[in-house]
């Protein structure tokens, strides 16, 4: 039986104008591949210029990959009104998701008129049954956004989103933006969603300590190509990538006090800088790396429930 | 850190807003200390008071707020006392401020080096050759790579994470005792926001200088700080050295914050602990404390009086506003 | 993790009643407002009102003074032009021509303008290029100039000098709402509307029209005066109304003769039109500080 959610070789590469008459390629994403089952939740960790967001848009026909497939219930996405009925997504900014002028009623209700083709008071039960589900009082419907906080709108968000019974909801940043309470119980709806309507998440963070939390898979990008894949379990104790390592030792961790190498960390570039040329992306910064990760793309190592792109692994 | 000059010294400031003829109070009796070498850490969610505070410590309050009550002396001088040029002028070269959003603070249309070199012409009186001297120092000094390059650089073509390097370089340009970061790293990556971390730390070391790191990060502030505040619905709940803090926690706001950590996510209820309701806003006034509402261990009198700040003779030095600390690992008092 | 700002904390209001709160504080806009609203009223109870026909010439009180000068006449509060015209009554039943034609062109004008304008920012490419580039060229003549041009092409009359001051007013609605959906286009939830299934003409009226009603508004109000101002000139050209309309303008046409003599005959109908242009251009600028969401009156 084919996955839910099968994404194949997936590249996309954006154009940029530099200057005059002048422009130039960036690779944003190079060949992702990975699945999603039903009633899994999969994170997708990377940091800025990792493409994390740009597969989302791929993966809600936003835009279109440049190369690869991407396969729902095994078959290639090509109508916007099927893709926009089972992959729903939800975003980081909950002020700017939600429409400033628009009272909550009709936000929530737009998917519905153009999809459900219920009669007025059957989207009124479903709007009110959506709210409830992600525990808001329905009688707030005929509030402006900027009347909630940040969890409320992000649970309005994601009760927009469940609206029409997706299947797997995207979540770009879904709690990043929240406060460590308020962050609890969203990670909370959406374990519980995931646990009595067998949705699957796409769960993009940038913040691997609440991959523990949430997910079942873990998938580690680094300048739109997948370092690591795994369990995890597996993946966060046994990180097999130097870069799915660094990640998880820089995470501030209470009670210790920072001992690295001042020098040595602030030599290392900011931003995720690829590296040029054939051979790993990631070897301008990895601390393994040696001649032969500048020469081709790095084999991919999998074992049962991990796989590793490295030369060192 | 005791022997150190104490740089600033906050006693019970309160900072009340006037929106549409009602008074809205923000923050309420905070009082705090730093010494010279010493790292406070103010922890609080949105909402809690934390910036508003350091607005006021910086005399940055304006119209709809304004000071209820309050002192805020630097070096003994009670900054609110003096006209805004005054303050202006002695805040300056004593104490600098580093923002959340690097990019955004820097203006767009200057390069670094002319931004830089603003924040030299203000305070200084040195002569060309000798800012760009210094300038260039400041870019070794932050470990900037490239940083030619970078001076001639518009904001806008670099890095979040370089940006707040050429922030802390403005900030520390002239030699500050004291520096108050604000949320310095919630915008920026990980790899990057331990860069960030690494440097404000050896800054610290090698000037002795005082810092006051805000933040919601709790992990975050347990790597920086010597004492943490924690803050709730504009008012100190809490105040402790921070290992004391994270072995055990007092106030029960503080307890489930640090229950509600990804990190302390156990499997095995496969569940987060999550704090019930919702913070006070601003100006919402409650009979008793403040926390009551979504208190585990609130009994009769938390609704009826507000607590105030006590120190905790047995965990001294600690402070907590609570009628029943949670003294006791059985969490009855 | 933003701080709360003080207009969150009592954010109870709607997005249309914060409007009219900061509308409120405005004392200038709000005098604006009712001197508005009392033209309004006047114009549209002028056949109440008025003392006397506009039309009517009394012959035996040609180019009396107003009231209180010595040789005013009873009953003619304003005076009397050169026909023995009620100045009052006709300067009444002017504002009729002058605000309901003011009104009907800003109608036109942004109704067609918002929807070229519309789809020009969101169809982008050669569509927003061509529409561009027209407007351009219409907005490169002056405004004046382009006006008579048309009046002279259909002909002199009230009607199409009102079209003409239309079309003339059409590139910068046109501009404005390019500006302002392309803008939109890059919201969130404008994102998030498409990902409902919204799109083209759907997605314009239920995302993005409420969004960008601001700055339309504003260039709505400021047209008006716009409007009023080119129908009079055209008027004084006597390429609009045409006599014996008592419009604004052609009452400034007719009576230049008289200014020594009866200065009230040319002085009235000005200011008329001076008052009604301040006062809309007044309330544009309220409106304009009242609507933006970043300037916090409390």
């Amino acid at each position: 039986m084919p996955s839910l959610l099968s994404v194949s070789k997936v590249s996309k590469t954006y154009r940029e104008s530099t200057g005059f008459l002048g422009t130039r390629e960036k690779e944003v994403l190079s060949e992702v591949s990975f699945e999603l089952e039903s009633a899994q939740i999969l994170a997708v960790v990377g940091e800025s210029g990792s493409g994390k967001s740009t597969l989302a848009r791929q993966i809600v026909m936003l835009e279109q990959p440049d190369s690869g497939e991407i396969f729902l219930h095994g078959k290639p996405l090509q109508s916007e009104a099927t893709v926009h009925q089972y992959i729903r997504m939800i975003f980081q900014n909950t002020a700017a998701s939600l429409n400033p002028h628009k009272r909550i009623y009709q936000q929530l209700e737009e998917p519905l008129i153009n999809y459900a083709g219920l009669s007025r008071s059957e989207r009124a039960n479903r709007i009110r049954q959506s709210l409830e589900h992600v525990g808001l009082d329905a009688g707030l419907v005929s509030r402006y956004p900027h009347m909630f906080s940040g969890g409320q709108r992000q649970r309005i968000t994601i009760a927009r989103a469940l609206i029409l019974n997706p299947e797997i909801i995207v979540a770009d940043e879904a709690v990043s933006a929240l406060d460590v309470s308020v962050q609890a119980q969203i990670l909370n709806l959406i374990l519980d969603l995931k646990d009595e309507m067998g949705m699957s998440w796409l769960f993009i963070t940038h913040d691997i300590s609440v991959v523990n939390v949430i997910a079942d898979r873990v998938m580690v990008l680094y300048a739109g190509k997948v370092m690591e894949i795994g369990c995890v379990k597996d993946v966060l104790e046994n990180p097999l990538h130097p870069y799915t390592r660094k990640l998880l030792q820089c995470v501030p961790k209470m009670g210790a006090s920072l001992n690295m190498d001042f020098n040595e960390e602030l030599s290392s570039p900011d931003v995720v800088v690829p590296s040029t040329g054939s051979g790993c992306v990631y070897r301008n910064r990895c601390p393994l790396a040696d001649q032969i990760c500048g020469e081709s793309e790095p084999p991919v190592i999998s074992s049962a429930s991990q796989s590793v792109a490295c030369f060192k692994a | 850190m005791s022997g150190e000059p104490v740089l600033l010294e906050v006693e019970d400031l309160s900072v009340d807003f006037e929106l549409r003829g009602v008074s809205v109070n923000a923050i309420q009796s905070i009082s705090l200390k730093v010494s010279a070498g010493e790292t406070v850490g103010i922890v609080g969610e949105s909402g809690s008071g934390k910036s508003v505070t350091s607005l006021a410590i910086m005399g940055l309050i304006k119209e709809p707020g304004f000071l209820r009550s309050g002192a805020v002396r630097i070096f003994g001088e009670d900054m609110l006392k003096l006209t805004s040029r005054q303050r202006r002028k002695h805040l300056g070269s004593v104490v600098s401020m580093i923002f959340q959003e690097p990019t955004e603070s820097l203006n767009p249309v200057f390069t670094i080096a002319q931004q830089i070199d603003e924040a030299f012409k203000a305070h200084g009186s040195m002569d060309r050759a000798q800012r760009k001297d210094r300038v260039l120092e400041l870019m070794k000094i932050v470990g900037m790579p490239e940083p030619e390059k970078v001076l001639r650089s518009w904001p806008h073509q670099l890095s979040g994470g370089m940006n707040q390097r050429v922030m802390i370089a403005m900030a520390i340009a002239c030699n500050p005792s004291l520096l108050i970061a604000d949320e310095p790293t919630t915008a920026v990556d990980v790899t990057v926001q331990q860069q960030i971390l690494l440097l404000l730390r050896r800054l610290q070391q090698e000037n002795n200088m005082g810092m006051i790191f805000i933040t919601h990060d709790l992990s975050v502030v347990s790597t920086m700080a010597d004492k943490i505040i924690v803050m709730y619905a504009g008012q100190v709940v809490e105040v402790c050295d921070t290992d004391d803090l994270f072995q055990l926690a007092l106030h029960p706001y503080t307890e489930a914050l640090l229950k509600s950590l990804p990190e302390n996510y156990s499997a095995l209820n496969k569940r987060m602990d999550s704090i019930k309701g919702t913070q006070p806003a601003a100006g919402e006034t409650l009979p008793g404390c403040r926390f009551q509402p979504r208190c585990n261990y609130a009994r009769e009198l938390c609704s009826q009086q507000k607590p105030v700040l006590n120190v905790i003779e047995e965990f001294s030095p600690r402070e907590v506003r609570c009628f029943y600390p949670l003294v006791s690992d059985s969490g009855t008092t | 993790m933003k701080e709360i700002s003080p207009s969150e904390i009592l954010a109870d209001l709607t997005p249309r009643q914060e409007v009219w709160y900061k509308l409120r504080a405005n004392r200038s806009a709000m005098t604006a407002l009712i001197v508005l609203l009392l033209l309004i009223a006047g114009a549209v109870l002028a056949p109440l009102i008025a003392t006397h026909d506009p039309f009517e010439q009394f012959t035996d009180t040609l180019l009396a003074p107003p009231y209180p000068a010595a040789e005013s006449r009873p009953g003619f509060l304003l005076g009397t032009d050169d026909l023995g015209r009620d100045m009052f009554s006709r300067l009444l039943y002017g504002a009729r021509y002058s605000l309901f034609l003011g009104f009907a062109i800003v109608v036109f004008s942004l109704v067609s303008g918002v929807m070229i304008g519309a789809v020009a920012g969101m169809k982008r490419g050669l569509t927003e290029t061509v529409i561009l580039r027209l407007m351009d060229i219409m907005l490169a003549v002056p405004a004046i100039l382009l006006a008579i041009v048309i009046v002279a092409i259909l002909g002199p009359s009230l009607a199409n000098a009102a079209l003409a001051v239309s079309i003339v007013l059409l590139p910068q609605f046109v501009r404005i709402t390019r500006a302002a959906v392309i803008s939109e286009m890059n919201q969130e939830y404008v994102l998030a509307s498409q990902l409902d299934g919204s799109k083209g003409r759907r997605l314009f009226f239920q995302a993005i029209l409420p969004n960008i009603s601001a700055p339309l508004i504003v260039l709505a109000t400021l047209s008006f005066s716009s409007a009023i101002l080119d129908i009079a000139a055209l008027g004084f050209l006597g390429l609009g109304a045409q006599p014996p309309t008592p419009e604004w303008g052609s009452l400034l046409s007719s009576s230049r003769e008289l200014i020594e003599v009866a200065p009230w005959t040319v002085t009235l109908p000005g200011l008329a039109i001076l008052i009604t242009v301040l006062a809309s251009n007044i309330l544009g600028d309220g409106l304009r500080d009242a609507l933006d969401p970043k300037v916090e009156v409390l």
